[in-house]
């Protein structure tokens, strides 16, 4: 690696790592909200350096378009609730904290612990090749799961509906006409 | 990008690392639409996960993308119902923190 790649992998590191931090300590929930932009974007980065673009392109549209946008709304329909002075944790607040550091200790052990092996160079990909054979592949071999996912999709469509929708305004406009 | 000198420590670790802020957030905070954000930080390091093992790995086959599709797909669909759960709870009791939200406690 060359000192500019390993300076942009850093960036993009410090970028994500910062960013997801943000989204979870801000206060103010609506800039936490906006705070999941950047890490969307750097996680995105990362699919991009190991050469997946076809998933960089899906995590812009999915994450950042529409998971963002979601959220933000929710935020916003919610907002006359939250006020951003009052603290926005629980009385859990110091089991959070060891609770995620002990894990994370872990996870680091363990990596070190038994990863070493793994660790071999990377062949290189042809990243054009790798998008034409995904889509060969969701439909022959994952063609299953593939249908699957749409059934799912479109029942989460059909329950958000159901749940988002206000009974009683609908009784009154039944009962007004 | 010339993965070359490049572990697969540093994909797994930062993966690690970004669970566990994921992990702070869900179970430290009080709103309901924050603890949905922080499932999807957690969310995104197993999909970085997935990738990074797929990349290192086994990278003739292409198995762990298709994972991440699957689970980038049901994370939308997860982020909407959760959304509309959320707004059904403020609707009836108006409020979003889950703390205060007990009643089907025993």
């Amino acid at each position: 690696m060359s000192p500019l790649e390993t300076a942009l992998l850093l960036f993009l590191t410090a970028i994500t790592v910062l960013s997801a931090l943000m989204v979870v300590a801000v206060r103010n929930l609506i800039h936490a909200g906006f705070w999941l932009l950047p890490f969307f974007l750097g996680v995105g980065g990362f699919y991009l350096i190991l050469s997946l673009e076809f998933l960089f392109a899906l995590q812009l549209l999915l994450y950042a378009g529409a998971v963002m946008v979601v959220v933000l709304f929710a935020l916003m329909l919610t907002r006359d609730v939250m006020n951003p002075q009052i603290r926005q944790t629980n009385r859990l607040y110091v089991a959070a904290i060891a609770a995620s550091a002990s894990m994370m200790m872990l996870l680091i052990v363990l990596i070190y612990r038994h990863l070493g092996v793994l660790s071999v160079l990377p062949a290189p990909v042809d990243s054009d090749a790798i998008t034409r054979r995904l889509g060969t592949m969701l439909l022959n071999e994952y063609v299953l799961p593939f249908e699957l996912t749409s059934a799912l999709l479109l029942s989460a469509m059909l329950g958000a509906i159901f749940l988002a929708r206000n009974p009683r305004i609908e009784m009154e406009e039944e009962s007004g006409e | 990008m010339n993965l070359n000198g490049l572990p697969l420590h540093f994909f797994v670790l930062l993966s690690a690392v970004l669970f566990a802020i994921g992990l702070y957030g869900l179970i430290s905070r009080r709103n309901a639409i924050a603890v949905l954000m922080s499932i999807e930080i957690v969310m995104n390091a197993a999909n970085l996960n997935f990738v990074a093992f797929w990349r290192y790995l086994h990278p003739q086959s292409l198995e762990g993308v298709v994972f991440v599709l699957v689970t980038i797909t049901v994370a939308a669909a997860e982020v909407a119902v959760g959304m509309a759960v959320v707004l059904s709870i403020y609707r009836t009791l108006h409020t979003v923190n889950v703390d205060e939200v007990a009643q089907m406690r025993g």
